[in-house]
């Protein structure tokens, strides 16, 4: 996922989603770092730099997508500019994974990636 | 059955150092904080239609119900970091204004739009007008509220009032005939008003991580929460609404915490330390030198005396200015150490200042493990973001 410029020059139109599909022709090969929302507080305080977690569709009690630790334990949940093809292809039996990249304070990045 | 309805921008945020890109807005940030707090959460914003997908996602994933209007543009914001002046696009002169939506309401947070002025009918509203350069008062707006509360931050009771301080707070709780005026004062906390004056403040807290952008979004969510649901009293509100925003700092993650969660967090209030501090970092790049510069210039927003070799001292031979940097070294009480990409000299410079008992400070980018070993088995404090690491100088013991 590209960063930002900050500061001065602007675009006429924002776009989202800079990160997400590394190869054009395939909508599922995303690649995005994001945050842990929804943090439980007991999976994630045991989380650290390197461990990989398991994306995952929750649909109950409503659709979203989570982040489990190997244990199995849902860790949080994620948010995405590409949220919806990660649903998609988690629907059409598309795995991926989630490497912790930090974890301080509370607050783990990720980077979400094909399994 | 609790409701709450959040009216306000659904905006696209993008920022490089620490990495964010996400869809969220003001509106958007509290709807998010409150989601799983309350029965139902409504938002009511623009997202042109090409946008909506990709936004409805993530914010129905949080269970909130979205009452979307089209729009011309999505709205977004551009951070090198996330205490940098953010790029807009498209520029605030070339934003369009959408036609006005109605919502009615009993409780509803409402914030200021760039893109659209909505019409809202309250039983209670907390209202922040979310506009650093033209904000705008709420019975102006053709809203209207049984009860008003005003939370704003120090700027923008000034535009308001054109007035500063108490005179500006009182004016601005009189002119709205709000209930009550919360005044957010970043790292000072928040003060509260009424019609008899000021109530109190409350702090804002130490954290691990800084993540500031929509830090506020985040203190009017958790404020309405305690106020208007639970009716707790203004002032132990606002110190909860302090403690969803240290969590939020800290954390980047959605929803806010719980009373409960609030109530068993130990956090110590923000008190800056000051004092002198010694920048140690490579500057003979341009991406090094602005990354002094931008140091430079926020250690001294926060309160401290800055001492930067390159700034300070200049250019030179070894033995003219070697003996400066390590006497200036001696002189400080804390060191900043830019340790990004490998320095020798800066590593030299943190394990002199370890040698003389400093504390020192290190935001530690793109570094080899190996290369880190020694600060961080040092007792040096160790982080890999900027902004993080400048507010963990400021706040030091």
């Amino acid at each position: 996922m590209s960063g930002g410029g900050g500061g001065g020059s602007s675009d006429d139109q924002w776009r989202p989603g800079a990160g997400g599909p590394v190869s054009g022709d395939d909508k599922c090969s995303i690649v995005e770092k994001t945050v842990v929302n929804s943090p439980v507080a007991t999976v994630v305080a045991g989380l650290k730099v390197g461990d990989v977690l398991t994306i995952a569709l929750e649909t109950h009690p409503r659709k979203r997508v989570i982040a489990r630790a190997s244990n199995g334990q849902t860790a949080g949940a994620i948010t995405s500019t590409h949220l919806v093809e990660i649903i998609e292809c988690l629907e059409g039996g598309f795995e991926y994974s989630a490497e912790v990249l930090s974890a301080t304070g509370g607050r783990v990045e990720i980077e979400i990636a094909p399994a | 059955m609790t409701t709450i309805d959040v009216v306000g921008g659904v905006y696209g945020e993008r920022c490089a150092f620490p990495d964010w890109d996400e869809v969220y807005g003001s509106a958007g940030r509290a709807a998010a904080g409150l989601s799983g707090h309350v029965n139902e959460v409504r938002l009511h914003t623009v997202i042109p239609k090409p946008h909506q997908a990709r936004a409805l996602a993530n914010f129905e994933s949080f269970g909130i119900h979205v009452h979307t209007h089209d729009g011309d543009q999505l709205i977004g914001f551009d951070y090198l970091h996330c205490l940098a002046d953010p790029a807009i696009s498209p520029p605030p002169s070339a934003i369009k204004q959408q036609p006005a939506f109605e919502v009615n309401a009993d409780v509803a947070v409402v914030f200021g739009m760039m893109e659209c002025k909505p019409i809202v009918s309250a039983g209670l509203c907390i209202y922040d007008p979310q506009s650093p350069n033209d904000p705008k008062y709420f019975n102006l707006t053709g809203s209207k509220a049984k009860r008003l509360v005003v939370i704003a931050n120090e700027g923008e009771i000034a535009k308001l009032s054109g007035k500063s301080g108490y005179e500006a707070a009182t004016d601005v709780l009189k002119s709205e005939q709000a209930e009550l005026l919360i005044v957010k004062r970043g790292l000072d906390g928040a003060q509260i008003y009424d019609s008899t004056g000021c109530l109190g403040s409350v702090p804002a807290y130490k954290t691990k991580n800084v993540f500031t952008i929509g830090s506020g979004d985040i203190f009017v969510a958790a404020f309405a929460l305690s106020y208007a649901i639970h009716e707790k009293g203004p002032l132990e509100s606002a110190d909860y609404a302090s403690m969803a925003v240290a969590q939020y700092v800290e954390t980047s993650a959605m929803p806010i915490q719980t009373f409960a969660d609030a109530s068993s967090t130990k956090r110590s209030p923000i008190e800056l330390a000051g004092g002198q501090i010694y920048i140690a970092g490579p500057f003979r790049e341009l991406g090094q030198r602005s990354t002094v510069n931008e140091a430079r210039r926020l250690l001294s927003k926060l309160g401290m005396k800055v001492f930067s070799p390159v700034h300070d001292i200049g250019h030179g031979p070894a033995d003219k200015v070697v003996k400066h940097d390590l006497a200036a070294i001696e002189n400080a009480d804390a060191i900043l150490a830019i340790l990004n990409g490998s320095s020798p000299g800066t590593l030299f410079e943190v394990g002199y200042a370890v040698a003389k008992g400093k504390p020192v400070f290190c935001v530690g980018q793109n570094m080899r493990s190996n290369d880190m070993k020694l600060p961080m088995g040092a007792g040096c404090v160790v982080h890999n973001d900027f902004i993080s690491t400048i507010h963990l100088v400021a706040w030091r013991k």
